[in-house]
């Protein structure tokens, strides 16, 4: 009998506790690390004939393929490792070898040496093997936790193209673009971020297209955060922005692999982290947040077409209500005179300035908007009904807005609608806000000033080196050909110049050179 | 990524040129030259053109050979010190009157067009507070927003030329060249000042990325501004003849004024393309904060260009102020031009060039 000594252990994340020869000190240890965590599995055996030898193995419960390890772990060791030779006294010195390369039926093995890095693979769904007289302990890839299946993406939907959407499990999305880029060329990096929650985060690009000066600035940047915990991509998005209070993202965010796969494909960096089916992409451009997958996959007129109206949409979510502001109260003069009368007309029982009825419809819609998206499915429809109602036939007749004042509010909802990034149509709608009470006050100097001030903010912001306004400001000739406008996929031959890949051709000529 | 290095490329620099003397000049213009050299002024803006072009050949050429110095350091280089700065200094007033004549003719106008019955003052401050804020942001951000604002400007500028093309006489261009050759060329200078901004050129070579390329730019910018104006003025007298646009105060505005688009659903489309052309007028402002910011720290020996942009502030709104009357605006704005702009435009850059000749003769 093996004197049992007492374990005095504190679990600090900075301490490296090495795996002695001693099992029961190692069990000890572990134990005392997952003390009162009862979602852990703890199980010692005993395995060979006579001449026994401990091990022990733990897991998480529900994380770990239980299945797996009845039969492919369990079962050989304690059960055919008896039936077959060499027998136990033959390999009684390398017991460890042995284990790991004749007895379990497992593809994958990891050897480690720290406890403490050790608990960490477990807790992440591995599962620990510690044998007797070794110093050494196994990992035994073993992750099996539920996860939602690929399903269509909610947030940004297509007609034309692939229908698959990122999940919640790394795993999963890294294979979605694994699919997509079968090159050795591209790498897929993983770094653990978080002190408590311990994220997998998998920074992805292909070698030689990647401007190298940006994937340095990622790494020094996502080295730096030191945070306890990171619950979702939007957490690391905000933390790697170079401009926090700015309302127009720096980061690009997608649910499609399709879109991550084609921004590699560019020289950009697509950025997973586990836990969020939202993917980050870096640097990113204005440019890019008008474009769509679909914009790819569908004719080049088309698209081109589809993508004027995008731009025309984002232009009048933000100008409308401001434009009816500045001409009712400042230039009337600037319509033609009947269409100047009627607007006055159906103005005239209205008790409030242009302003106040337009900031009492848009707050209005804002309002209904949040309250759609809060509410549950099933209850969701009930906004619409009260929307329309309200917006549409009380608020007129009752005398507070007057009925063109409605109509600019559609407008402004349908074209805020129809840009395709969630997150630059919200910052868009902020700037609504903004270019109203800029015509509130000045009329139509108003609104040139806002813009003056928004070109100014925007020429100013960059992501990862990339001016925001790139290939508009500073223009690059070149990359006009996909931008406003898109060519047919057979002239767009090389990547956008404005990204700066290293390797610049994207498609050889016919005869195959390049 | 693009390099942070402050450097703009020979395509900005092109913009700039070009975007810098389009401000509140061209609203005037042809008023200006009806009153001259009547039907002759496109004559008068070749010919303008041409000399601008020759001084920017003489700019360009001293300052590809100083191209790491600015326009003082290069003054310091040839001339001493002290007469260097001596030289630099009028150049600075100027910048600094001509921003501020430039802010008051802008005010006036929006005044009139716009805004009428809001205060001057109100309608001065925000827009250099946004110019001071962007010259602040240094030479990337400002050739960035120029580039920004081109889109707009562009299509501005196209809708100005496009419109009234059907609707001119173009008889009203007769006759030509019954003037005294002697008074054509007097207002050659008209025409010269006309261009007034493109000087700042000067000024960003410490900026330009390839300054071999830099005559080459500023060339073919002049010269579409050059295109421009003659447009303008060509339409200005073929719609109004000669002794009406003269009696104008902003002809090419009223040109916009009479007509009529068929179709349009904008009436009173001059309100409307002025606001559009704020941004053009906006351009100048910055390009000459920017101006007398560098000139100004130079002359002082300050690195950071920040705070002399905001230090006259004051001074250029207490300046833009002085004026009882736009016409008295007008005429103060010559008066500059007599005295400071002569020396800026013509006389320093003639001066450099040969300083710089007889300097590489004898080095």
């Amino acid at each position: 009998m093996r004197r049992k000594r007492e374990v005095t252990y504190t679990y600090t994340p900075e301490t490296k506790t090495k795996i002695s020869k001693d099992i029961n000190e190692n069990i000890g240890i572990i134990k005392n690390i997952l003390k009162d965590c009862d979602d852990v599995v703890f199980r010692e055996f005993e395995v060979g004939g006579d001449d026994k030898i401990r091990m022990f193995l733990f897991y998480v419960d529900g994380m770990a393929d239980k299945l797996l390890l009845d039969e492919f772990v369990l079962m050989p060791l304690m059960i055919s490792s008896r039936e077959v030779p060499p027998s136990f006294d033959e390999i009684k010195n390398k017991i460890f070898e042995a284990t790991k390369d004749n007895a379990m039926a497992v593809t994958d093995f990891k050897e480690i040496d720290i406890i403490e890095d050790l608990v960490m693979e477990v807790l992440s769904g591995d599962t620990g093997l510690l044998i007797d007289y070794t110093e050494k302990a196994l990992l035994i890839a073993t992750k099996a936790f539920p996860t939602r299946s690929v399903t269509e993406p909610s947030a940004e939907t297509v007609i034309r193209g692939p229908r698959d959407g990122f999940t919640e499990t790394i795993r999963i999305n890294t294979a979605l673009i694994r699919r997509r880029v079968r090159d050795p060329r591209f790498k897929i990096k993983q770094k653990r971020i978080g002190v408590r929650s311990k994220t997998d985060i998998a920074i992805m690009y292909i070698d030689d297209i990647v401007d190298k000066r940006v994937l340095d600035e990622l790494n020094k940047r996502l080295d730096k955060i030191n945070i306890d915990a990171i619950l979702d991509s939007g957490y690391l998005q905000q933390l790697i922005e170079e401009r926090s209070f700015s309302i127009f993202p720096q980061v690009q965010t997608t649910e499609r692999p399709d879109v991550v796969a084609a921004a590699i494909y560019e020289g950009r960096v697509g950025i997973l982290v586990d836990n969020s089916p939202f993917a980050l992409i870096v640097p990113v451009t204005m440019n890019a947040f008008f474009q769509s997958g679909e914009d790819y996959y569908s004719r080049p007129v088309i698209s081109s077409f589809v993508r004027f109206i995008r731009l025309l949409a984002g232009g009048l979510s933000i100008l409308s209500p401001a434009l009816y502001i500045a001409i009712t109260s400042f230039h009337p003069q600037i319509i033609p005179s009947k269409l100047a009368l009627s607007i006055a007309a159906t103005r005239e029982g209205v008790p409030f300035p242009a302003f106040v009825e337009a900031i009492i419809m848009e707050i209005t819609f804002e309002l209904l908007r949040e309250a759609g998206v809060r509410l549950p499915r099933p209850i969701g429809s009930t906004i619409g009904i009260v929307g329309g109602l309200v917006i549409g036939q009380a608020a007129v007749s009752a005398g507070i807005v007057s009925p063109i004042m409605v109509i600019v509010v559609a407008i402004t909802a349908i074209s805020s609608f129809s840009i395709t990034n969630y997150e630059l149509a919200t910052a868009l709608r902020l700037l609504r806000f903004i270019f109203m009470i800029a015509a509130s006050v000045y009329g139509l100097y108003g609104i040139v000033l806002a813009y003056i001030a928004t070109l100014i903010y925007t020429v100013n912001i960059k992501s990862f080196g990339t001016p925001f306004l790139a290939p508009m400001a500073p223009f690059y000739f070149e990359d006009m050909q996909d931008s406003a406008f898109k060519l047919p996929l057979k002239y767009l031959k090389h990547r956008p110049l404005h990204f700066d890949p290293n390797d610049l051709i994207r498609q050889g000529d016919e005869d195959g050179s390049q | 990524m693009v390099p942070n290095d402050d450097k703009i490329s020979t395509f900005q620099l092109g913009l700039i040129i070009y975007l810098t003397p389009i401000g509140v000049g061209i609203f005037t213009l042809p008023a200006t030259l009806a009153k001259d050299v009547e039907t002759n002024g496109w004559i008068i803006l070749i010919l303008g053109g041409l000399l601008c072009m020759l001084i920017i050949y003489f700019i360009c050429d001293v300052g590809k050979k100083y191209s790491s110095l600015g326009l003082v350091e290069t003054l310091k280089l040839l001339f001493g010190k002290f007469l260097g700065s001596v030289l630099a200094f009028p150049v600075f007033v100027y910048y600094v009157i001509f921003t501020a004549m430039e802010v008051r003719i802008f005010g006036e106008t929006t005044k009139m067009y716009l805004l009428f019955k809001t205060p001057l003052e109100y309608i001065m401050v925000p827009i250099l507070i946004l110019a001071i804020i962007l010259a602040r942001n240094g030479i990337e951000a400002i050739a960035r927003f120029f580039e920004a604002a081109f889109y707009l400007v562009a299509f501005t500028l196209l809708l100005v030329i496009l419109i009234y093309l059907p609707k001119s006489d173009y008889s009203n261009l007769l006759p030509i060249l019954r003037v005294d050759p002697l008074k054509l060329l007097k207002s050659v200078s008209d025409s010269l000042f006309s261009l007034s901004g493109f000087e700042v050129l000067f000024l960003l070579f410490p900026f330009i990325r390839r300054p071999e390329k830099a005559l080459k730019g500023s060339l073919i910018a002049i010269s579409f501004i050059v295109v421009l104006y003659i447009i303008v003025f060509v339409q200005c007298i073929a719609r109004f003849g000669v002794d009406y646009t003269s009696t104008l105060l902003y002809p090419t505005l009223s040109l916009i004024k009479a007509s009529d688009v068929p179709g349009a659903f904008i009436e009173g489309i001059e309100g409307l393309l002025f606001s559009l052309w704020i941004v053009l007028i906006f351009t100048t402002i910055v390009m000459l904060i920017f101006a007398y910011s560098i000139v100004g720290s130079n002359l002082i020996k300050q690195k950071e260009i920040k705070h002399t942009a905001i230090l006259f502030l004051p001074i250029i709104y207490v300046l833009s102020l002085i004026p009882d009357s736009i016409a008295e605006t007008f005429e103060l704005t010559d008066k500059l031009v007599m005295v400071l702009g002569y020396y800026t435009i013509i006389a320093l850059p003639i001066l450099m060039f040969i300083a710089s000749k007889v300097k590489g003769a004898r080095g």
